[in-house]
């Protein structure tokens, strides 16, 4: 009897499990040569740099959206492009020059640019967008000061088109700032007719309403779901680019990004890991663009407010004892470009540069009883488990090596919120993993950021008044004089010596496109610029 | 009928107090997270001067019932806030996402019902036969597999291989454009809309994430079925009823069923809550906008809007969902309610 109306439900099961697995024929992505598609890891918040809370893959909107007065050459071939932070050409401005005795910029712009909704761009735009930069506060403002630019009074309109930057003091790091996302050229009609007595700088509106004249339109955002750009035809401050319409969608899971352009489904996978960078650039089917980022290290910080790391020789026997090669092969699979085994003594004027410490168990265990800890200490190990990736399997490794010099080390994870908290702002992780890159490419920038007391990515409080006072005098001062390098270098020198901060490796920006697909460039903001893919 | 409304209705009173102990609490809970929420939305180059600009931006230089007292005040009027980390207003996301997570969590929790449940029962009447085995093995399967595995191995599978599921980007293909927005129930809509292509395009996103759900929630469903048939079915009314010489059929569905679907009601309400919070690695792997990753993402931002946005929302989805199993309960159980 049992079997009997078994029989039946069996049927029943059967068919619907038949009806839950056929999944038939599916709409294959729009194959239309003009068109891009690109998944990338997180999308924008907002479609306004300027606003408090913007995140990082919004900057693409900066980029695409908006003009600047100028920008970056591109270096490399092939598809290992990349920007060149030793050229500037002109964006908006057509051309440039110095005046005042070298204490302004006067930017000419182009006479034939117009907004998108066809005004022309006029220099009263350039100075309201500038002015807003400034008077915001938080980033925007933030980085503007890094360039000298700190008040409205500094941004002049002489006329119509031409405009200019008063400097407070002549420094080689104003031009260059102006070329990265946040000096965006604004529709000021639009944005003033958008404006409130509030909300004067009219946030509300832009954020979700760009308002410009750069390559790209928007098609449509749906935001945390995809961006959709489309071609501002009579755009004219660079070469038309040949996409006319360019989809951004958000994929989270690294494997499935690269299901979906191993599958041909997208075009170009964005934020790839190293891992798979590595696999796909074996296999050859796809292009993998692999270059590193300027002005960038993975690095470990060591906080000399914690007793023993007040020592050098306590700094170096740990700078000795990192197992580099087999921390670059585990975390960084091999890409990007190796931090240590330099020649001692042999500093060059550039940045990042490997640093004259090797693997050397002896040498560390020497140091350390030198300093006087020959039997080691407890140290707690700090990352960031927002960048797990590297910093998971860097951890672990150090954990093992230090060991071999009785270092007692135990791993803290730190959620990516409370990071910058603790580690940037309290400045009270003992050693730590870490990561920061300096926008404008000069040695002297990274050093400001990187290695003065007080400042913000400092989290080693490496306090040394000989590298301020170098970081003060060169960081205005232009690459040419005669200075410039022995300053360079002597703080470069000063900080191997000192080590407070071990670099491990320089990282990669890892991106995947299919055959056909090119002109992927790795930009030091590490966004989408879209206005420079070509598809054949 | 006029005592079961009462009960509904005592039922209802009662949800008022627990919604307002929710806000005071998802309140405080949130103030409690790690992290500051000024630091983090100052940005990358921020200085202690503009992390001090965005703190009294966001309110948070003031007290704590104060930050209360305004929160409430804005919350009376409906609005929950804006999320800092999607630049939308929460309100905006949760209108967006449930409708997401919930098609998802009901069509995943269909495909189990439809397979568990059977399946469970067949088990349950064929002790130790080859699909008692089969059960048991799906639910071994089902329960040790964590939710992403199968996902990506489904993915790998069917998309990647055999190319017959669509790419695991999310609700629609890069073809459509979503339809008009009514319920926010994709299939819903696009049935309302007349719009039968896009139905089936979005019904093919579902697929493959639907049965992903469907796998892990098969596993309490069935052995819960199975278990609660085996108690009814060496019951006595089920004895007397085969005795009565009532057809096998109808002593298995009717007699016996009824009443093992008591304490699979139960199970059911609980795996619903479950699967529609713990589906975030699912939305993760196929891309689906749903409202487990942007709570996740909240929380790690200590995007304090978001995260009590979110935990309301779910308070009250839950509540409305105890409330349901409630009142189908008084339906099936005669018991209750008199």
């Amino acid at each position: 009897m049992y079997k009997i109306s078994s029989k039946n439900f069996k049927g029943k099961w059967a068919f619907v499990l038949a009806a839950a697995i056929s999944v038939s024929s599916f709409v294959m992505a729009d194959p239309r040569k003009e068109s891009l598609v690109v998944v990338t890891a997180s999308g924008p918040n907002s479609m306004d740099i300027h606003r408090s809370g913007t995140n990082r893959p919004s900057y693409q909107v900066a980029v695409n959206m908006y003009d600047r007065l100028v920008s970056f050459g591109i270096k490399g071939s092939g598809d290992q492009l990349k920007y060149d932070s030793n050229v500037i050409k002109p964006e908006l401005a057509a051309s440039w020059k110095l005046v005042d005795d070298g204490l302004a910029y006067e930017f000419m712009l182009r006479k034939d640019a117009t907004f998108w909704d066809g005004s022309p761009v006029t220099a009263d735009d350039v100075k309201w967008s500038f002015d807003r930069a400034v008077s915001l506060g938080g980033f925007p403002s933030v980085q503007m000061k890094a360039g000298g630019m700190t008040k409205p009074e500094q941004f002049v309109v002489v006329d119509k088109h031409t405009f200019k930057v008063v400097m407070e003091r002549a420094s080689k790091l104003t031009l260059p700032d102006l070329a990265v996302p946040v000096p965006i050229i604004i529709n000021s009609k639009v944005a003033k007719a958008n404006a409130t007595d509030k909300d004067p700088w009219a946030t509300e509106y832009l954020h979700k309403n760009p308002a410009g004249g750069g390559a790209y339109m928007l098609e449509n955002w749906t935001p945390g779901q995809q961006l959709i750009y489309k071609r501002f035809d009579n755009w004219k401050s660079g070469k038309l680019p040949q996409m006319k319409r360019v989809v951004v969608r958000e994929v989270p899971s690294a494997s499935t990004r690269r299901a979906l352009v191993e599958r041909g489904d997208a075009d170009v996978s964005l934020d790839l890991p190293n891992k798979d960078a590595k696999e796909l650039a074996a296999k050859g089917k796809l292009t993998v663009s692999g270059t590193s980022i300027d002005n960038t290290i993975h690095a470990v910080g060591l906080n000399v407010d914690f007793g023993p790391f007040k020592n050098k020789k306590v700094r170096q026997a740990i700078a000795y004892a990192m197992p580099y090669q087999k921390i670059f092969d585990a975390a960084a699979y091999g890409r990007g470009e190796p931090m240590w085994g330099g020649t001692p003594g042999d500093v060059s004027a550039t940045w990042p540069q490997p640093f004259p410490y090797d693997t050397n168990i002896e040498k560390a265990k020497a140091l350390l009883i030198e300093a006087g800890y020959p039997d080691g200490f407890s140290v707690p190990i700090s990352i960031n488990l927002g960048f797990a990736q590297w910093t998971e399997p860097t951890a672990i490794l150090m954990q093992e090596s230090l060991a071999k010099i009785g270092i007692k080390t135990s791993i803290n994870k730190i959620p990516g919120a409370s990071w910058r908290t603790k580690a940037l702002v309290e400045k009270g992780l003992e050693l730590h993993l870490k990561n920061f890159g300096g926008w404008l490419n000069y040695p002297d920038y990274y050093f400001f950021w990187a290695y003065i007391k007080g400042h913000l990515f400092n989290s080693m409080n490496y306090d040394n008044a000989e590298v301020k006072s170098l970081v003060d005098v060169t960081l205005p001062m232009a690459v040419d004089n005669a200075q410039y390098e022995p300053n360079v270098k002597r703080m470069i020198s000063l900080a191997m010596d000192d080590v407070p901060l071990i670099p491990l490796w320089q990282p990669t920006l890892e991106v995947a496109m299919q055959p056909g697909v090119s002109g992927y460039v790795n930009w030091f903001h590490r966004q989408l610029d879209i206005r420079s893919f070509t598809k054949e | 009928m006029k005592n079961k409304l009462r009960l509904i209705g005592q039922r209802l009173l009662l949800a008022v107090p627990v919604i307002f102990g929710v806000v005071v609490i998802s309140f405080l809970l949130t103030r409690a997270l790690p992290g500051d929420p000024a630091v983090y939305f100052a940005g990358d180059m921020a200085d202690e001067q503009s992390i001090q600009q965005t703190r009294e931006k966001l309110g948070l230089d003031k007290s704590l019932p104060l930050q209360f007292m305004a929160y409430f005040n804005r919350l009376l009027e409906g609005d929950l806030g804006v999320s800092l980390s999607t630049g939308q207003s929460v309100l905006f996301e949760l209108k967006s996402r449930l409708p997401a997570s919930l098609e998802l969590t009901l069509i995943g929790l269909g495909l189990a019902l439809i397979i568990a449940v059977p399946l469970g029962i067949l088990a349950a009447i064929n002790p130790n036969s080859w699909i008692d085995h089969l059960c048991r093995i799906l639910v071994t399967a089902g329960v040790s597999m964590p939710i992403f595995f199968t996902g990506l191995f489904l993915v790998f599978i069917f998309y990647y291989l055999l190319q017959v599921a669509p790419a695991p980007i999310g609700r629609l293909d890069f073809l459509f454009l979503p339809p008009p927005h009514v319920t926010g129930f994709y299939l819903i809509d696009a049935a309302l809309a007349n719009d039968w292509a896009l139905f089936k395009a979005a019904l093919h996103q579902l697929m493959l994430p639907a049965i992903t759900l469907g796998i892990f929630a098969l596993a309490p469903i069935a052995r819960m079925t199975r278990g609660a048939m085996l108690v009814s079915l060496g019951s006595e009314y089920v004895k007397a009823a085969t005795a009565n010489g009532l057809p096998r059929k109808k002593v298995i569905l009717i007699y016996a069923f009824k009443n093992a679907a008591l304490p699979l009601l139960t199970t059911l309400g609980m795996v619903f809550s479950f699967l529609l919070g713990a589906n975030v690695l699912v939305e993760k792997v196929f891309a689906w906008p749903g409202i487990g990753s942007f709570a996740i993402e909240a929380l790690v931002a200590s995007d304090y809007a978001a995260v009590q946005g979110f935990v309301l929302t779910m308070a009250m989805l839950f509540i409305f969902i105890n409330l349901l199993i409630d009142m189908v309960y008084t339906l099936i159980d005669p018991r209750v309610g008199n």
